[in-house]
């Protein structure tokens, strides 16, 4: 009121520049407020996915660390290793999201970079993360067949009196049935296929030697008895088959780490 | 003067200090990326598990043991062709208490064991009477009328006649029951021992610390280091009586 009351006095003229003025400095306000702020999102838009980046290399730098000389502790590890690939699956949402009221700034090269750049890195962290879910599916497997062997294994590692000959024949076929029932995916698949046709033969050649022994046939008894050596020897070779099937998807693994972390190998 | 333009000259200064890096940040390191493939690799635990695996121990069942042990002396009693039989008849003197019949049979059984004085190549058979030698099983108190040299507490030798001390056939001695030896053990070394005198040996000594005893030795008085054996070495595979030098 006292405002209108003294722009009465106020020539036309002068009113019309006095209106100008303000519009402009507020105007002028305006735009600042909204560039400090403009530059703040985009600033942390980059740190964040960058120390993204870093904190995902801390963490699969802190898994390979964890000791694996146990079975134990290889189980723990590959858990660890389990994890990095949920972190990189939560990330992907939320990492590189522009707020609508700055995304029209993307106009501007520099910063049309930075967004690019960040989808660049969750799409090579996805590459990495779905790799290192296969491995770890894979290894998962293998620590499933490698425990149901060494189970079965523990019976049979002592002094075998004939007593136990029959319990032989048993534990092989509850190994066959728990090996046949796991589910795998393909790449371990080969490798379920190859434990599964060893441990029917071990199962089979004890058999012959139950028989041998009920017949107290001397011949077949030291044919089985042969043919048990040959089949346990044949079981050895499982882990050989097993690293044929491993192989690309570490080499994989190790292509896609290098290129999140941008590394010429 | 345009709001977005003005922003727009604003913003792009502050692209220019973060840097326009879109090339994303060198963190790895070359040894790194060797790690992540070798660590997965190890997390295998089928090497582990099978490379420990043994081929299990089988314990020979009893049958099969029987049948091994039956073909080994079959084949040594083959190895040896037959040159010579050697008869003997069996008698015995004073009260006997023993079962003869068992004597009579373990006896041959110890004579032509592949193991023992056989591998000279002789068949030792019993006849009724007129045998080369005579064996006779002798209560204790009756060692002596068979020779001055023959004493109540052992077996002996006297000329055609081999004897065999009741006592000894029925309990051993002392000494062999304490290192663990069998009597059926002890039966074969004690037949073995006064045949082999019949043959022609005289006593032997033992050989060396820890090697099995010539049967010549005298092992029921002292096994000088030697452990009890009762069949014959190859080095006593000899006997004067049938003309037959080392086989
Ligand atoms: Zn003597």
């Amino acid at each position: 009121m006292i405002l209108s009351k003294k722009l009465r006095h106020i020539s036309p003229k002068r009113r019309r520049t006095l209106t100008i003025t303000a519009i402009s400095g507020l105007f002028v306000v305006l735009v600042a407020v909204y560039t400090f702020w403009s530059m703040n999102t985009w600033s942390s838009y980059k740190t964040t996915y960058e120390s993204w980046q870093k904190e995902l290399q801390v963490s699969v730098d802190a898994a390979m660390a964890l000791p694996g000389t146990t079975s134990a502790e290889r189980a723990k590890k590959l858990t660890a290793f389990k994890n990095v690939s949920g972190t990189i699956t939560s990330a992907q949402q939320s990492l590189c999201h522009t707020p609508v009221i700055i995304a029209w700034q993307h106009v501007i090269v520099g910063l049309r970079q930075h967004e690019e750049a960040c989808a660049q890195t969750i799409s090579k962290a996805d590459t990495f993360g779905k790799k290192m879910q296969m491995t770890t599916s894979y290894l998962e497997s293998e620590q499933t067949v490698a425990m149901t062997i060494e189970k079965t294994l523990a019976a049979s590692q002592d002094k075998v009196t004939e007593a136990t000959w029959n319990s032989q024949v048993t534990t092989w076929q509850d190994a066959d049935k728990a090996i046949g029932k796991m589910s795998s995916g393909a790449t371990f698949a080969p490798v379920k296929a190859s434990a599964l046709e060893k441990v029917k033969v071990l199962e089979s050649t004890w058999q012959e030697l139950l028989a041998a022994h009920a017949a107290k046939d001397k011949t077949k008894y030291t044919e089985a008895q042969s043919n048990l050596t040959i089949a346990y020897a044949a079981l050895g070779s499982l882990s050989t088959v097993s690293a044929g099937q491993l192989a690309p998807l570490t080499t994989a693994l190790q292509s896609a780490y290098a290129q999140l972390f941008s590394l010429k190998t | 003067m345009c709001f977005m333009c003005s922003v727009a000259y604003g913003v792009a200064g502050v692209s220019v200090l973060l840097g326009n890096s879109g090339a994303p940040l060198a963190l790895a390191t070359a040894t790194q990326v060797k790690t992540i493939s070798s660590q997965v690799q190890s997390l295998q635990d089928l090497p582990s598990v099978l490379g420990s695996m043994k081929v299990p121990n089988l314990e020979e069942p009893a049958w099969l043991k029987d049948q091994n042990a039956a073909e080994a002396a079959a084949k040594a009693a083959k190895s040896v062709p037959v040159v010579k039989v050697v008869t003997y008849d069996v008698t015995s003197k004073g009260a006997i208490t023993a079962n003869m019949a068992e004597f009579r049979s373990q006896a041959n059984a110890t004579l032509n064991d592949g193991r023992g004085w056989a591998r000279l190549g002789v068949s030792f058979q019993e006849v009724a009477s007129g045998g080369m030698f005579t064996l006779v099983m002798s209560e204790a108190s009756q060692m002596p009328t068979f020779s001055s040299g023959c004493g109540t507490d052992y077996s002996c030798r006297a000329g055609r006649y081999v004897v065999i001390n009741q006592d000894r056939w029925l309990g051993a001695t002392p000494s062999w029951n304490n290192a663990g030896g069998s009597l059926r053990d002890y039966r074969h070394m004690v037949i073995n021992h006064e045949t082999g005198h019949w043959l022609g040996h005289e006593h032997e000594f033992c050989g060396g610390p820890g090697q099995p005893a010539p049967v010549m030795q005298q092992q029921s008085i002292d096994l000088q280091g030697c452990t009890f054996n009762a069949w014959p070495t190859a080095s006593e595979m000899w006997s004067t009586q049938l003309g037959i030098t080392k086989v």
